[in-house]
């Protein structure tokens, strides 16, 4: 029985959307994340002599503390938005899909 | 229940294991005489954990409920109970020293244990919830061929193994120091009590003693750091500055050290790190706390919010330990 279901659930062009959606989202925020993270390390590689360097001319801050302090907080604001956007906009589109496919049964 | 006791006995195996691997460290750490406090506390604490896996061992009665509390966890309660997971005795202590020995290097540590975080919501939480099952082999197995089961198992066991070592280890070290107990004595109350936690309580009392695990840790940790950082007049210029006049590595604390000389050991760290927290089995496993509707995308943010507000301590909390440390003789005898 739940097969039958499963096949309209496939079926429903609203789930290729979603599918589509939620996959090129979660990409490309994954795609940021993992350039910005292998950057930084290449820096740290290359050249660790700069993350070493104050941001400004007295200044106690090293590049290195600044760029680490920056990455966490936008990492986290990505996760923010990811996290809204599923709760959101997925999750209605989820409930929307499944109570269709529902109600094709009646 | 067989089967509990397998879980049981193989745990002991591994306990064992730890206790081979303690004395390599034992020459570092004296033991100190009877500490009264620190053991009254730590009995308050395992009767309190005991009392949640007596009363969780009640509520557990179907496998769902062994492996994924029934999903009777609500998405706030499995984000602090994955902090508690992931914030452990490596987390602490470990990054805590790093920081106090190596200075910048620690802080790379952290951002790629951080970065992992990200990844894991993307590409897996929500993959791993909507499947509603109870362990990583069954995920595996459910998108590739069955005999793949074996695979899993194995690989989990082998990440587990490796895992548990180095906590036991750890906490046998701790309660050593503590209670001024033998290491191997305390390797085997160590390994008792996370059997008894575990194969009585389940995921329900292992959830619960994770979540008193965080809050304990993020409320210790933000007093410590307030504490540590009145010391400087809440200055991180101050702070800064006496920690590169005391140390003996001076102003190169602030810039990547030895630690990843050349890029290929870069890239391999980086590597191991962000994966690696990405394949932690005991991590996975509470992504899958069954299909709720609101269940695990906010469980992504709660975590990651934890995380970065423990890591980020790290950074006051190493070299605040330093000038600290100098100035205070019962600091300076751990070195």
């Amino acid at each position: 029985m739940s097969s039958v279901i499963y096949e309209r659930l496939r079926r429903n062009p609203k789930f290729d959307e979603l599918v589509q959606k939620r996959g090129r989202f979660a990409w490309t925020l994954a795609a940021i994340v993992l350039i910005i993270f292998y950057g930084f390390f290449m820096l740290i590689a290359f050249n660790p002599k700069m993350l070493g360097q104050p941001i400004a001319e007295g200044s106690m801050w090293a590049i290195g503390y600044t760029a680490e302090l920056v990455m966490f907080v936008f990492f986290w604001l990505l996760t923010l938005l990811y996290v809204r956007r599923a709760n959101g906009e997925f999750d209605d589109l989820t409930a929307q899909i499944i109570k269709e496919a529902q109600k094709e049964t009646k | 229940m067989i089967k509990r006791l397998t879980t049981a006995l193989a745990l002991l195996a591994f306990s064992g294991m730890a206790a081979a691997a303690g004395p390599a460290l034992q020459g570092e750490i004296q033991t100190q005489p009877t500490n009264w406090h620190a053991i009254i506390m730590f009995m308050i604490f395992v009767t309190m954990t005991m009392g949640i896996t007596y009363w969780a061992a009640g509520r557990t009665k179907s496998t769902a409920d062994f492996y994924t509390a029934g999903g009777g966890i609500t998405g706030f309660q499995n984000g602090l109970a994955i902090a508690g997971d992931y914030m452990s005795a490596a987390t602490l202590l470990g990054l805590t020293a790093m920081t106090f020995s190596r200075g910048y290097d620690a802080y790379i540590y952290m951002m790629a244990f951080f970065a992992g975080w990200p990844i894991i919501l993307f590409l897996m939480a929500e993959r791993l919830r909507n499947l509603g099952r109870f362990t990583f082999s069954d995920i595996t197995s459910y998108r590739l061929d069955p005999s793949v089961r074996t695979m899993a198992a194995l690989s989990s066991l082998v990440v587990v193994v490796f895992y548990l070592i180095a906590q036991m280890v750890g906490a046998g070290q701790l309660i050593k120091l503590l209670f001024g107990l033998e290491y191997n004595v305390a390797i085997f109350a160590v390994g008792v009590l996370m059997m008894v936690y575990v194969t009585v309580g389940g995921m329900v009392a292992t959830t619960w003693v994770q979540i008193i695990k965080a809050c304990l840790l993020l409320f210790g940790g933000t007093l410590v750091l307030i504490l540590g950082f009145s010391q400087f007049g809440f200055s991180l210029t101050t702070l800064l500055e006496k920690a590169q006049a005391v140390h003996k590595q001076g102003t190169s604390l602030m810039a990547p050290g030895s630690l990843l000389s050349d890029p290929v050991t870069a890239l391999s760290l980086g590597l191991g790190l962000m994966f690696g927290t990405a394949g932690l089995p005991h991590i996975l496993m509470r992504l899958l706390h069954r299909r709720q509707r609101q269940g695990s995308p906010q469980v992504g943010a709660l975590r990651v919010r934890f995380r970065r507000f423990l890591l980020q301590r790290h950074l006051p909390h190493g070299p605040g330990c330093h000038p600290a440390g100098r100035s205070e003789p019962r600091v300076l005898r751990g070195r």
